[in-house]
């Protein structure tokens, strides 16, 4: 089993600098001077950086410490399984907040998000949690600040309530 | 000898406003503390209740609730890494680190020390040299800005020390991030993938969110909690006897929290530079100036303290061109001058003359409202403390929710919301593999200001770069600059050299 980290990961970054060099210059390729000077010499740098670190890899590679894959990136499967469902969770509720409303969304992300990390035990704390969180939100985001976020016909009846 | 008595008089006038001002301590601080919400959209949401009220009860309200709002950046960014505002960025540095370590209620003991003492430092200063401090902004174009910001910038290298060509890469990436969105002279638009939302730039807000609060969150699922499992015992078993024993120890580092106060103040006069530009050129200097510069990052409270005390001496320095010439210093400052205006109050040389209590009375009612603080804040410390010990499948739902929330608030953009978890996506891929997200981040908030000053300067000389060496005081700046650049490499010189000749 390969147990030295590997160098994939740590490519990400490198290469999407570049990529997103390459994109920037060819947004600023026909503007005037000074409005590309900056993303000229911040590319360039990004270029010239990458390619250091691209030399500093392929040593790591040859001397042994470090090898070609994802090694050490990802830890326990359950943390991981976590992580990614809470991700997925964060852009449900971003996705949903228009349609569900603002009481409705923050609820469900809140006591999921719970659930989803502390597991089916902590079911009553999950609910006064989301409970806390969404009348503590309402009050604050809806009633104090009136922020105006995309309510639905639950959020105005409450709203009317207070207001 | 009578604007003295005058001064001295009025300190004692604002502390009868300690009924406007407590309140206001303690909703600053809570605005402060949540990302997205700031002094200045706190005070435009409740410009009703300012519009309404004296126009003496309005200044102390907006002033007391700023004062208290850069205190309150800095909780959130000792307690889970999350930075309130931009200003409070460098002070995750080392006091994150310090409550992954147990010290969270020792970090925020100088957070609030360094806060409140560079604070009336700030105000006493301002007071004392108002008329000097008034022309400072004559003094500082766009040149000098260049060479502050570089100050900032050099920052980046001081981060990448550990790792330089990944630290180097990831604030080139995050100054590149930073030039999305239409250029200061043309308005041509840069790299904004065709979404009208990155036009006036990336938000820095939801910038801000992603980079330390939602990567941080992904991380939080892993480990369980803030507090790293063998100090659990150093936080629960804290007294409150131990806050005033940190005091004590606090107030050790007054010279330290006096001169990056100071630098605080300068910065704040400028207007357009801001908390952000104060509390990075501050860290940087400290820990240039540091008998042990190499523990910077790793949890030291000075590296708490300097930003800390730099970001509330701004508030005093934003408010001199305001009140002396009627030009704001900020955007807080900028509603505050909205607020004075719609009362009737012509901002300038005059209402030194005529509305001593208004032009005076604002800097001693910033005074007070630190003294305020003092009782208000540190019995706080003990039981804030104990939110590094909260589990995370507590913590990360309720982070995750306020600060999405906070995203949408400045701009009311769903985007917004997006661009934080696209941000936390980089942040925690940066983290996971050796490039600093802080690093990042100080691209974003100096590249846009650095781009701004020196397309300015540019288009003065007419392309000519010479103008950046072209005046006195920018090129005393600059060699400031390069002593600070090569100081470190003289210590390290230093440090190799004598083990060398005792052998």
């Amino acid at each position: 089993m390969e147990k030295r980290p590997g160098i994939l990961p740590e490519l990400i970054i490198p290469i999407g600098a570049i990529a997103f060099g390459i994109y920037y210059l060819s947004t600023v390729w026909s503007l005037p001077f000074q409005a590309k000077v900056v993303g000229i010499y911040v590319a360039a740098a990004i270029g010239i950086l990458s390619f250091l670190l691209a030399i500093r890899f392929v040593r790591e590679i040859l001397t042994g410490q470090k090898s070609i894959g994802i090694t050490g990136f990802f830890s326990d499967p359950v943390s991981e399984a976590r992580r990614w469902s809470v991700l997925a969770l964060t852009l449900a509720f971003i996705a949903l907040m228009p349609t569900l409303g603002f009481v409705v969304s923050i609820f469900a992300f809140v006591f999921s998000t719970v659930i989803i990390i502390g597991g089916m035990a902590r079911l009553r704390a999950a609910f006064f949690t989301a409970l806390g969180m969404t009348v503590v939100a309402f009050l604050v985001f809806l009633v104090l600040v009136k922020v105006r976020f995309p309510t639905n016909i639950i959020d105005q009846t409450l709203m009317e309530l207070f207001l | 000898m009578e604007q003295f008595s005058t001064i001295l008089g009025l300190f004692s006038y604002s502390l009868t406003y300690w009924w406007v001002m407590i309140p206001a301590i303690l909703l600053g601080n809570l605005v402060g503390a949540i990302p997205g919400f700031s002094a200045a959209n706190t005070i435009i949401i409740l410009l009703p209740l300012t519009l309404s009220v004296d126009v003496e009860v309005a200044l102390i309200f907006m002033m007391a609730l700023y004062s208290a709002s850069q205190l309150g950046n800095g909780i959130p960014a000792i307690l889970v890494n999350i930075p309130g505002t931009g200003g409070a960025a460098a002070t995750t540095l080392d006091g994150y680190p310090m409550a992954q370590k147990g010290q969270a209620q020792r970090a925020l003991v100088y957070c609030f020390v360094a806060s409140i003492f560079g604070g009336l430092i700030g105000t006493m200063f301002v007071l004392a040299l108002l008329p000097v401090l008034s022309q400072v902004g004559n003094y500082l174009h766009s040149v000098e800005m260049v060479v502050i910001i570089l100050f900032g910038l050099t920052l980046i290298a001081v981060i990448a020390a550990a790792d330089m060509i990944k630290g180097l890469l990831a604030g080139m990436l995050g100054l590149l991030i930073g030039a999305i969105g239409t250029d200061f002279i043309y308005s041509e638009p840069r790299a904004t993938f065709g979404m009208l939302e990155l036009y006036s730039g990336v938000p820095l807000v939801p910038a801000l969110i992603g980079l330390f609060a939602i990567s941080e969150v992904f991380v939080l699922i892993e480990r369980g909690r803030v507090l790293k499992d063998e100090y659990m015992d150093v936080v629960v078993s804290s007294k409150f006897y131990d806050v005033w024993l940190l005091v004590k120890e606090a107030m050790r580092s007054w010279f330290l929290m006096s001169w990056t106060a100071l630098i605080g103040v300068i910065i704040g006069i400028i207007p357009g530079a801001g908390a952000s530009i104060a509390a990075f050129v501050a860290y940087q200097q400290a820990r240039t100036f540091s008998k042990t510069p190499e523990a910077f990052g790793t949890g030291v409270p000075e590296g708490v303290a300097a930003p800390e005390a730099a970001n509330n001496g701004v508030t005093s320095g934003t408010l001199v061109p305001l009140m002396s010439i009627g030009v704001p210093g900020g955007s807080t400052a900028a509603i505050m001058m909205v607020v004075l205006q719609y009362h009737g109050v012509t901002l300038g040389p005059r209402l030194f003359i005529d509305s001593p209590e208004l032009a005076y009375g604002i800097f001693t009612a910033a005074f007070i409202t630190y003294i305020l603080m003092i009782p208000l804040m540190f019995p706080m410390a003990q039981y804030m403390s104990r939110v590094t010990t909260v589990p995370a499948y507590f913590l990360v739902p309720m982070i995750l929710a306020f600060t999405l929330l906070g995203a949408f608030v400045p701009r009311g953009y769903v985007f917004d919301m997006g661009l934080a978890v696209a941000f936390g996506l980089l942040g925690y891929l940066a983290r996971k593999t050796g490039y600093h997200v802080t690093a990042i981040l100080i691209g974003i908030i100096l590249g846009p200001l650095m781009e701004q000053y020196l397309m300015r300067a540019l288009r003065i000389s007419r392309g000519d770069v010479g103008i950046l060496f072209s005046s006195n005081l920018g090129n005393i700046l600059w060699v400031f600059l390069i002593i600070t650049l090569l100081l470190p490499v003289y210590k390290s010189w230093q440090a190799k050299k004598k083990p060398k000749e005792a052998a």
